[in-house]
């Protein structure tokens, strides 16, 4: 019966909402170019946060006594950076006018002068892989560390 | 001034590269790690880490070489069109793995519960494990006991000597111990199970009745003196000790007790009130049998003298014959009181008893086989010659066989054995009729002088005893085994006794 009253109020607040609505979208338009970038670096926002979460119980809970985990609390920290990195690029990259881009495809360049550091600071964020292969690398040594230790204990 | 792109672009190629192959390598290494220890969660949380990593790697460096490639084969247009979906693919991306890097925490705290509870079973399982063991050692050692306890009472049941049973409250038998097997002569050691203790061993139902009544009423019986016959027939007096076993609220289960065979003893016990009473009997006899002779020895001799004076026609001649014949009997019966209280001498030489039992059985056998009894000799043919009055034993075999004839009502065998019985030193010779018995009840008198069955003035009731008197002087045995209705066994054991010559050969 309550559930029935619910319904019935429902329905004629939808009706009254219906008739005095000027207009009404079934979707929101999503054509905005600048909507896929912040979704981008959202995306890299909440990785780098569920990673400092990660990094923070690996702490807390004294796994890093053990190699291995270290080496996995170290790969979280360069991926941390790696995503700073990344958001940093991502937002220089917009800031940089496509005229600084110099060259044919297969040997382009970027202007810089000393009004600018900007373009200086775009280049190296750009080689950002000399953060996250040695993320993976530590990635890999801590797997390696805690298999090594796990056969210990077992043997 | 300018910087050159192809180091950026050579070390994305280069780290794209080494991205997708190290993510490979990760998640075969936390797939290893997995396969070590499958139950452990951690595990299987870094399994999806790396999972997580390994999508994230392959969507943006394969974008990464993919966007290289179209740039240097001048197809930007291409990758205009590419680039939005890429770059979408990774955000996808780095939220998936931000997601499963999100689930740690929770991941380890189902880890250390796991943990916990691993620690509390295994702890829980120790002490079970202890405690079984010391529950299998407390096991171990009650049974041990138990089991020394129970062989304990078995051996004493088992050795005892005296009957011992356990038995339900209807009689009929649960367990019986050897001894018990042995006195009722039961066929096996499971013969028992079946039958009826009050029922089937007891000749009198009346007698078993009241037995079971008074253990009920009572809840036991304390050395109650009676009567056990076995299947074939045999009877033993016992002392019946019992007592009503009762379970825990009371309520009672059967009986047990413990059955003394006491039938030798209250053999030995009549046969020495027998012997007792005999020779009380016998220096009775013997006093009386002196006293008598001398008087009677007067009468006997006046009257003959008076007889040989006084003519032969006078009148008082048949009175005095009278006379003369009653002293005459008078003298027989005191001379055979005498012989009983073995106050007559004995000439003992070397005497070959089967050859006494022969010359015996010619004199009786004509006689005998007139009443259509037939004498059967087993006379055993190694016995050796024994110092004996052999006039005397031929009484004895004389009145045994007489007797044997008067028992037998019509046609019948009297079987006469003889036994060398080496291991006793001593001759034994068996006189068994096929008459009518001696009841149980007249048994023990038969040996009493003046005993008899015989109608008055057909017997003087001294035959046995003077046998008794006799076989007694040859320092022997005379008893007598009856079952009425199936005749008598009289039996004469006399020891051997070597002659001065025969130990000298």
């Amino acid at each position: 019966m309550k559930a029935k009253k619910i319904f019935q109020v429902f329905s004629l607040a939808l009706v009254l909402l219906g008739y005095f609505s000027e207009k009404a979208f079934g979707l929101q338009s999503h054509a905005i170019p600048a909507e896929g970038q912040y979704s981008h670096q959202i995306g890299h926002l909440f990785f780098l946060l569920s990673l400092v979460v990660f990094a923070f119980w690996l702490q807390k809970t004294r796994l890093v006594k053990l190699t291995g985990w270290r080496f996995i609390q170290w790969s979280c920290f360069l991926f941390i950076l790696w995503n700073m990195d990344a958001i940093a690029g991502h937002e220089v990259e917009l800031w940089l006018s496509e005229s600084l881009f110099i060259g044919p495809p297969s040997a382009r360049r970027l202007l810089v002068d000393n009004r600018s550091l900007l373009p200086y600071f775009y280049y190296f964020l750009k080689m950002d892989h000399l953060l996250c292969v040695p993320a993976m690398v530590l990635l890999c040594l801590g797997l390696k560390k805690l298999a090594s230790d796990s056969s210990g204990e077992s043997s | 001034m300018s910087l050159p792109l192809s180091l950026v672009e050579t070390v994305d190629m280069a780290g794209s590269a080494a991205m997708i192959l190290l993510s490979l390598l990760a998640v075969y290494q936390a797939l290893t790690l997995r396969r070590k220890d499958p139950q452990n969660i951690m595990w299987t949380y870094l399994v999806w880490f790396c999972s997580g990593l390994l999508v994230f790697a392959f969507s943006r460096s394969l974008g990464h070489i993919v966007k290289h490639l179209l740039l240097s084969a001048n197809q930007g247009r291409v990758w205009a069109l590419i680039k939005p979906v890429s770059g979408s693919l990774n955000t996808i991306t780095f939220v998936i793995a931000g997601a499963i890097t999100l689930f740690f925490s929770r991941v380890y705290r189902i880890y250390q519960r796991m943990l916990l509870d691993k620690e509390t079973i295994e702890k829980a399982h120790r002490e079970i494990a202890e405690l079984n063991i010391d529950l299998e050692k407390k096991v171990q050692v009650r049974t041990r006991e138990l089991s020394a306890s129970e062989e304990k009472y078995r051996r004493v049941f088992e050795k005892s000597k005296d009957m011992l049973f356990i038995c339900d409250l209807q009689g009929t038998i649960l367990d019986m111990n050897p001894s018990g097997i042995e006195i009722l002569e039961l066929e096996g050691p499971d013969d028992f199970l079946g039958r009826n203790l009050f029922q089937d061993f007891f000749p009198e139902v009346e007698t078993a009745e009241a037995l079971k009544k008074e253990l009920k009423e009572k809840g036991f019986l304390k050395d109650a003196e009676l009567i056990l016959q076995t299947p074939k027939g045999k009877r033993h007096t016992v002392l019946f000790s019992g007592t009503m076993t009762q379970r825990e609220d009371g309520r009672p289960v059967g009986f047990e007790g413990i059955v003394k065979d006491i039938t030798v003893r209250k053999e030995m016990e009549s046969q020495l009130m027998q012997t007792d009473k005999l020779a009380s009997l016998g220096q009775l006899s013997a006093g009386l049998a002196h006293e008598i002779n001398n008087p009677l020895g007067l009468v006997l001799g006046y009257t003959r003298l008076v007889l040989k004076e006084t003519d032969p026609s006078a009148p008082s001649i048949p009175d005095l014959k009278v006379i003369e014949k009653h002293a005459l009997n008078c003298k027989k019966i005191v001379e055979q009181l005498l012989k009983f209280s073995r106050a007559t001498s004995t000439t003992k030489s070397a005497v070959d008893l089967n050859q006494l039992i022969r010359e015996v059985i010619t004199v009786v056998e004509h006689k005998f086989s007139m009443e259509k009894v037939r004498i059967d000799t087993r006379l055993s043919p190694d016995l050796p010659m024994t110092m004996a009055d052999g006039d005397k034993i031929s009484q004895v075999l004389m009145n045994i066989l007489i007797n044997a004839c008067q028992a037998i009502e019509g046609a019948g065998v009297i079987n006469v054995s003889s036994l060398w019985k080496r291991e006793d030193s001593l001759i034994r010779i068996t006189i068994e009729d096929t008459g009518g018995g001696i009841p149980p009840e007249i048994l023990p008198k038969i040996f009493d002088p003046f005993f008899t069955t015989k109608p008055v003035g057909m017997g003087t009731g001294l035959g046995l005893a003077v046998s008794y008197g006799i076989i007694k002087d040859h320092s022997g045995r005379i008893r007598v085994e009856s079952t009425p209705g199936q005749g008598s066994r009289f039996i004469v054991e006399l020891p051997l006794i070597e002659s001065a010559e025969t130990e000298a050969g």
